[in-house]
């Protein structure tokens, strides 16, 4: 038995330590990341200039609007391919559309009943309540992350909107900004200096599946002059919780 | 379909706050509990101190209810929580809770108290520790804490006379327009509890948050509203196993 564990443990042992030499012959920004501590690195980082273009924001525009009783069960919503449609032509005939948005997410809600009384879970009914449309935005390539700039359409019985929300910053073109390299940014994410706190434990992010350049766009009525770059860090912390991480891309 | 469009950032919201109406004192109550500064877990300050002062502004000034208690840092304890079916009842003395803090998924979700350790029954509050408990005044509670409503089958057995838990079953992040939101939605607006949380989390995070909603009865997810502020359903009689839930990813 003893010997079983030795030899599961120094197998474990290798497999990080391959995981941590996998080389990156794609850029030469990644060509380091293996090597950092306490982090295993399973990503490739872009391949970005040193500068990138950012923006400055002109103008914020915020629209909701709803009908009473959105969270009620409904006998027949859309499926997710009518919602796609529907709701594209509800943005588009209402001006709504931006031309930098795309959809990132259809999901259908229902609202469970759930009985307990034999210590299992077992689901009593299963009625539906809406189904979304949620729209987010790139620019250039760059996906924009963050609250403050996502339109949801919800559609209830038939198809009929009964929740729209837009927030949408207008943006010009504001030159060119230098971007800290990814050994850096990780290193920032190691110190704990990430945008947003959570209200959970911040365990240490130990492995990074993905790792992208984007924009933060906070939440809508938030005084943000610019968008400027941040590091988007995909991966697992060190419970094994999927997490999501956003460093600032300019400053050092 | 009402229609709101704003343009414009905190200022348009401040007019928008001064508008509002201001209710009729009825003897409603509310109580909170904030922890922003932990032993061994990161800080959220200055958040605690700010996410209070956004419900006493809504419940306390705009809806003119009444604060029951309102507990920080070392003074929250487990006994807020209504952990007790007599003599101090903590949340459940009041008809609304409020709590920011840290949720873990230790063995099973919990409320990490400030000087929170792993392990369980180690400064925490586990669904356990509330188990039918809350059956005196309170209606809802609002859980600003990651993790929680994961194990929704456990914390829904709380629900003795009180509807429903507001949460998140994924990471969420310290807000004060997660609160502005649902209010604004709730009290200005009259819209249900349900209707008022959707909104709010939709416009206060980004796509990896799952937001729950858990109530005793689907009357009381679909229909409820902040007392005073429109319907609120029967308290379900008599009590079952079984109860209502909801999630989206905001």
């Amino acid at each position: 038995m003893k010997k079983i564990l030795i030899s599961a443990f120094l197998l474990l042992v290798l497999g990080v330590a391959v995981l941590h030499f996998v080389p990156n012959t794609e850029t030469g920004i990644t060509g380091e990341l293996g090597v950092e501590e306490d982090i295993v690195i399973n990503a490739q980082a872009p391949n970005v200039n040193n500068t990138i273009p950012y923006y400055k924001v002109i103008k914020e525009e915020r629209i909701d609007k709803s009908e009473p009783n959105i969270i009620t069960p409904k006998k027949l919503i859309p499926s997710k391919d009518e919602a796609k449609n529907i709701s594209n032509q509800y943005l588009q005939d209402n001006g709504y559309m931006p031309e930098d948005a795309h959809i990132s997410d259809i999901q259908t809600l229902y609202m469970k009943t759930i009985n307990t009384s034999t210590g299992e879970n077992i689901i009593e009914s299963k009625e539906p309540v809406l189904v979304e449309v949620s729209y987010n935005r790139r620019l250039g390539n760059l996906p924009v992350v963050g609250p403050g700039d996502t339109i949801t359409v919800s559609l209830g019985e038939n198809g009929k909107v009964i929740y729209f929300f837009k927030s949408w910053r207008d943006l010009e073109p504001a030159g060119r900004i230098k971007i800290i390299d990814a050994n850096t940014a990780i290193k920032n994410l190691q110190k704990g200096k990430i945008i947003r706190k959570s209200a959970g434990i911040d365990n240490p992010m130990t492995e990074i599946n993905e790792m992208k350049i984007g924009f933060f766009s906070d939440n809508s009525g938030k005084e943000q002059a610019f968008y400027k770059p941040v590091w988007i860090f995909r991966g697992t912390d060190s419970h094994g919780n999927n997490v999501t991480k956003y460093v600032d891309g300019v400053t050092e | 379909m009402k229609t709101k469009i704003r343009y414009g950032t905190g200022l348009m919201l401040l007019i928008c706050l001064s508008l509002s109406t201001i209710s009729g004192a009825v003897a409603y109550e509310y109580s909170v509990t904030t922890i922003e500064e932990y032993i061994t877990l990161s800080d959220l300050d200055p958040w605690g101190q700010k996410e209070y002062e956004r419900i006493e502004y809504w419940l306390h000034d705009i809806a003119g209810w009444n604060e029951e208690f309102y507990e920080n840092e070392y003074n929250v304890d487990e006994s807020d929580f209504g952990t007790s079916t007599g003599g101090y009842e903590g949340l459940d003395e009041a008809d609304f809770h409020f709590h920011l803090g840290h949720g873990v998924d230790d063995t099973g979700t919990e409320l990490a108290l400030r000087n929170w350790l792993p392990g369980p029954d180690v400064k925490d509050v586990r669904a356990q520790d509330v188990e039918y408990k809350w059956d005196k005044d309170n209606e809802w509670v609002f859980l600003h804490s990651c993790h929680i409503l994961d194990d929704s089958s456990d914390w829904a057995k709380a629900l003795d006379s009180s509807h429903g838990i507001m949460g998140f079953s994924t990471t969420s992040y310290v807000s004060t327009d997660l609160i502005d939101e649902f209010f604004e939605e709730a009290i200005n607006n009259d819209e249900t509890i349900a209707d008022s949380y959707y909104h709010a989390t939709k416009a206060s995070f980004g796509s990896s948050v799952k937001a729950v909603i858990i109530t005793d009865t689907g009357a009381q997810m679909s229909y409820d509203h902040l007392n005073g502020q429109g319907s609120m359903e029967p308290d379900e009689s008599p009590n079952d196993s079984s109860y209502s839930y909801l999630s989206w990813w905001c």
